[in-house]
């Protein structure tokens, strides 16, 4: 089997809800909103791949129906070779989902019987049932909580619940929706780590990851998908969205206490891009980069009485390129 | 065998241990048992002396005949309304999804949802069909409990199949389930759960017979009050048996199709 998934012009468009104006004046033309654009990738086997865009930008439609909860409006999907819109039993053994929705679980019982009830769905033997509780919540560090009622815990020990329930069949393939959506910064961190070093490292599952969470996306550092309006704006590594974006590196110079004139003279410089805010007596402003640019910026701004505070080269961020494809919506 | 009955133990394991955290809410219900007894006692004591004549064919005795007709309407009511509730409140708690992404078969879920109602209801008629012959002493000693039981089997899978419609009516517009609602109403009606239904005017009771609960009630009474056999029985039970064999596949095949549209509208979890 060459991809864990395989997508194909896949589009999906929904009826919109129609407004009461709309209801009178086009009471039979039916309305659709497109969640999903012609979207089409693979992904290999034992990789990540986070899905980012804003809200609205069709992830959780996306990984919807790779898990068959949705029906596509046209196009395919496979995901370990089933077609997903045949919703195969075989299918849905393979794939794990972990979705952030605390209300997932019943809150009057214990994090152990919920697993238990949520596993049986799996038909696996009840012995093995316990055993893989004991070791992946040993694993995720939720075994002194794990006999508790699933009411009195914390944001995180939810989420990594839904984690190893997500795991508790051992799919191949695991879809995980916005996973540290109501987590403080340090277990996102935690959570990150354990997927990308536990879940698709050491034990090579393939994971698909929608997030709008840009620090997320850049700390996992896999795949990236760019998803804006229901379209694939870009997809690939980190340097390959890099260099799909035509987001450059640049310089930045800081001057301090400046002449009066010193801005228009720079700013009239070869490779000159914008000037930064900056605190009042210091002045940013940034540069192309271009092979010696730095330095004969530099000599040219002591030239003109200017007092170099430093100068750095700014590798573009996750952010940056995001705002190169998608603006600052 | 057990590897079959994996996952409805499992639902009925859940709900059990979800039901008994509500302590208070459970000996409430297990209380609702004895006070509907005891009420219906004493509204028998004034029944009795002045509709001896309707009643007669069922043995007389009001408290018996109410008795039977409140324990089926219970088991109606969950047939009738339980799969729907279990599909709402699954929708409402976000497990939908993850129920159905599991490797259990639709069918599955949805019989399986219901089964722990269906024991506690089971536990309820049993409580009340002890309590009316042990403290009552409503006479069930000429009563066929295999045939009985037959036809209550038969009605509550016969009564299901309109229940998983009711279902698929929640699973697409989420609220409104206007086929259970309109039986039920009905059932309690002219259905003779309450009263027999000669007491109805002719029309009514012609229209009554129409409805699966009047012949299977019928049936349930003279199988427990009046000991009727198998075969005399058999006009009940073949009518229960033909009404099930064509709607249960037709039900299911609604339940399907409405599971369908809700993730071609991307509803499953909406409520």
């Amino acid at each position: 089997m060459e991809h864990a998934i395989r997508v194909i012009g896949l589009t999906k468009k929904f009826l919109k809800q129609k407004s009461n104006a709309e209801y009178f004046l086009q009471p039979f033309q039916k309305l659709y909103v497109t969640a999903l654009d012609n979207v089409s990738f693979d992904l290999p086997h034992g990789e990540l791949l986070c899905l980012l865009g804003e809200n609205g930008a069709g992830k959780s439609t996306l990984i919807k129906t790779l898990c068959s909860l949705i029906w596509p409006t046209s196009g395919y999907a496979f995901v370990n070779g089933f077609n997903v819109t045949r919703n195969d039993v075989q299918h849905r053994r393979q794939i794990g989902y972990v979705i952030c929705d605390e209300r997932s679980f019943y809150w009057r019982l214990s994090g152990r019987r919920n697993l238990q009830f949520f596993a049986s769905l799996y038909k696996l033997p009840t012995e093995r049932i316990n055993r893989r509780i004991d070791e992946l919540v040993e694993w995720i560090g939720l075994s002194e909580a794990i006999d508790q009622r699933f009411k009195g815990y914390s944001s995180g020990m939810r989420q990594k619940l839904a984690i190893v329930r997500g795991l508790m069949h051992d799919p191949d393939i695991i879809f995980m929706d916005e996973p540290s959506k109501s987590l403080d910064p340090n277990a996102a961190h935690n959570l990150q780590e354990l997927i990308k070093y536990e879940i698709v490292a050491k034990h090579g599952k393939t994971v698909l990851l929608a997030t709008h969470n840009l620090q997320e996306a850049e700390a996992l550092n896999h795949r990236i998908i760019l998803l804006h309006k229901g379209k694939i704006q870009a997809f690939g590594t980190m340097p390959e969205i890099l260099t799909q974006s035509k987001c450059d590196s640049t310089y930045v110079i800081k001057l301090t206490n400046p002449h009066p004139d010193l801005p228009a003279k720079i700013v009239a410089l070869p490779g000159y891009l914008r000037q930064r805010p900056e605190t009042n007596s210091i002045l940013a402003f940034e540069f192309n980069m271009m092979p010696h640019n730095a330095s004969e910026i530099i000599r040219q701004v002591v030239e003109w009485d200017g007092s170099v505070v430093s100068c750095y080269a700014q590798v573009p961020t996750l952010q940056d390129i995001y705002r190169t494809f998608i603006g600052d919506s | 065998m057990m590897h079959r009955l994996q996952i409805p133990l499992a639902f009925l394991k859940k709900d059990f241990y979800n039901e008994i955290s509500y302590r208070f809410h459970f000996m409430i219900q297990i209380f609702g048992i004895f006070f509907a007894t005891l009420s219906f006692y004493f509204l028998s004591k004034l029944v009795d002396q002045n509709a001896s004549s309707y009643l007669e064919p069922y043995g007389g005795n009001y408290l018996a005949f109410v008795l039977i007709g409140l324990a089926f309407s219970h088991y109606m009511l969950v047939s009738l309304s339980g799969f729907s509730e279990a599909i709402r409140e699954t929708q409402m708690m976000g497990i939908m999804e993850i129920l159905l992404i599991s490797q259990a078969r639709l069918s599955t879920i949805i019989l399986s949802s219901s089964i722990y109602k269906f024991l506690f209801t089971s536990f309820r008629i049993v409580v009340y069909l002890l309590m009316g012959a042990l403290i009552f002493h409503v006479d069930l000693s000429n009563a066929n409990y295999p045939g009985a039981l037959f036809i209550l089997l038969l009605t509550i899978v016969s009564l299901s199949c309109i229940g998983i419609i009711s279902a698929s009516f929640i699973m697409v517009f989420k609220k409104g389930d206007p086929i259970a609602w309109g039986i039920t109403a009905l059932s309690w009606l002219i259905g003779g759960v309450y009263y027999p239904i000669s007491v109805l005017p002719p029309w009514l009771q012609k229209l009554s017979w129409l409805l699966p609960v009047t012949p299977a009630l019928e049936g349930m009474r003279m199988a427990l009050l009046r000991g009727y056999s198998f075969p005399q029985l058999l006009p009940t039970i073949t009518a229960l048996v033909v009404f099930s064999f064509i709607m249960m596949p037709f039900s299911l095949l609604v339940f399907r199709i409405a599971v369908k549209k809700a993730k071609i509208d991307g509803s499953l979890t909406q409520y």
